[in-house]
């Protein structure tokens, strides 16, 4: 009988765009771009600025601190794979600098996670990644 | 802006099948050949008086150059040809867009057609996302709308009880909604808050349910459409917006499209949402149906909960909501008929064929996709 393999979780795999976003995270350092024309940041990673088309771009670290701005309980994910950490949270969280990211939060019991929460982030390995999570302000690393 | 559609174009005729879990003996060429026959049987056609088609794209079974595919198996060979794709608001753009077409005589008369057959059409997977990916959401747009209706209550206060009474509503209004995939299953707020936990706080009843089938309409001129048997429907006014795609990157979660696309809409006609005699709103979810009526000027902004408390929104009611089930209760019909069912249900409803869940007197209404 062939064994059955576990199901993985997703490991990003960096491309052109993103690899200096996964290259900061592996230093421990959350990064977003910047649009050096107007001076704003930006976040999902782009080729150029949704603020004005330029592609005069650098990436910039960013405090790693962000409140949430919404979030679900999951208590069926869409990729088995994570069907172990049910119920956990997966949110919208929003760097103090503006941008959106997604993210799990952490560290904190469900019933007492709310909108507007202060977080900071973590870095927790995945595959040869490190991705950005989410965890209460002043809080310990969960993992 | 200064263009207009305003009684420039007319919907003459509705082909619709009723909504089924599955439908294995029917292929998707089949199921939208079905309901296009349909449309241009009940607007008195022959399929050689259509010149135009709005379809979907891409197409399930063979994904490109759909609009071409399903010209040859209907035999037509329309002047104008196009496929659509605006996901939930795919069924009303292809409206606006045949209007343009009539009303600039680009072409005289438009086959709209959409359907499928949901499970057994092949798929394009998406790119992967780490940035989503990586965190486990739930399925399809599930998390995006429980984020909202989260983010709903956190703004202004919204219970989950004033959500419910959407789903609530809409299922009285499938009971009598022949082909709905409900019928004879009327459910109850208390129902709705009994059902499990989908994307907390998105409970099961408040989601909508994929189904087979496929919808179709005519769009022609005022002048032709005068000569035709059924009572026309004339186009009044429209507006479309579009600003995101992932929820995540909408400047607010809470606010919709709509917000642009229903002043611009009603401007148009010369007419307010006061003027409306129904509203036909796209309804993946029961948070969905709030925010849009909130962002056309229904209501204020936020006060849908308490709108929904004291208004009775079935057929019969203050003020109709989704008159068919809206899409939670007739059934989510594949191949972007879903967002299709709120145009066929307000033809339906103001050429007065709305049968049992006809709205008394009801002579303009409001559609969203």
């Amino acid at each position: 009988m062939a064994e059955q393999k576990a199901p993985q979780k997703p490991v990003p795999i960096p491309d052109a765009v993103t690899a200096p976003f996964w290259e900061a995270t592996k230093e421990g350092k959350l990064m977003v771009q910047r649009d050096i024309d107007s001076g704003k940041v930006f976040f999902y990673p782009r080729e150029r600025s949704p603020y004005t088309l330029s592609d005069r771009l650098e990436w910039v670290e960013v405090s790693g601190k962000a409140r949430i701005y919404s979030f679900i309980v999951v208590r069926q994910p869409g990729n088995p794979a994570f069907t172990p950490d049910v119920p956990y949270i997966y949110a919208i969280v929003q760097l103090d600098e503006g941008p959106r990211m997604n993210g799990n939060v952490n560290g904190i019991a469900i019933e007492d996670v709310e909108i507007d929460m202060q977080l900071e982030v973590y870095f927790e390995e995945r595959g040869d990644q490190m991705i950005p999570q989410w965890k209460p302000l002043g809080a310990p690393d969960p993992s | 802006m200064t263009g207009t559609l305003k009684g420039k174009a007319a919907l003459v005729g509705v082909g619709w099948t009723p909504a089924r879990r599955k439908w294995p003996d029917k292929t998707q060429k089949g199921m939208q050949a079905d309901v296009a026959a349909m449309a241009i049987k009940d607007a008195g056609l022959r399929p050689e008086d259509i010149d135009g088609l709005v379809t979907e794209a891409p197409g399930g079974e063979d994904a490109n150059n759909w609009p071409a595919i399903m010209s040859d198996y209907l035999g037509i060979k329309p002047t104008m040809a196009s496929g659509v794709n605006n996901m939930g608001a795919t069924g009303t753009t292809g409206i606006v867009l045949a209007s343009t077409w009539v009303s600039s005589g680009l072409a005289e008369t438009v086959l709209l057609v959409f359907g499928g057959n949901q499970g057994t059409q092949p798929r394009v997977a998406p790119r992967p996302n780490p940035f989503v990916d990586a965190y486990g959401p739930v399925v399809a747009a599930n998390g995006w709308y429980g984020q909202v209706a989260k983010r709903h209550a956190f703004e202004y206060g919204t219970t989950d009880e004033q959500r419910f009474k959407v789903a609530a509503d809409q299922r009285f209004n499938a009971q009598v909604t022949p082909g709905s995939a409900f019928l004879e299953q009327p459910i109850t707020v208390q129902d709705v808050a009994d059902s499990r936990l989908v994307a907390d706080p998105l409970r099961l009843l408040e989601c909508v349910m994929p189904c087979a089938g496929g919808g179709a309409m005519i769009v022609t001129t005022p002048e032709k459409a005068r000569a035709m048997k059924n009572k026309p429907v004339y186009m009044l006014g429209a507006g479309h917006h579009t600003d995101h795609n992932d929820l995540t990157w909408a400047d607010r979660i809470t606010r919709t499209p709509a917000v642009v696309s229903a002043p611009r809409a009603f401007n148009m006609a010369g007419l307010s949402p006061k003027d409306m005699d129904f509203a036909q709103i796209y309804d993946c979810y029961t948070i969905t149906v709030m925010v849009t009526l909130e962002d056309a000027g229904f209501m204020p902004k936020g006060e849908s909960g308490p709108w929904y408390q004291e208004t009775d929104t079935t057929y019969k009611g203050d003020f109709p909501v989704n008159t068919h089930g809206g899409q939670l209760s007739y059934g989510q019909q594949a191949g972007n008929t879903g967002g299709f069912s709120q145009p066929m249900e307000a033809t339906l409803q103001l050429m007065g064929r709305g049968g049992e869940r006809q709205v008394k007197d009801a002579t303009t209404g409001f559609v969203n996709g």
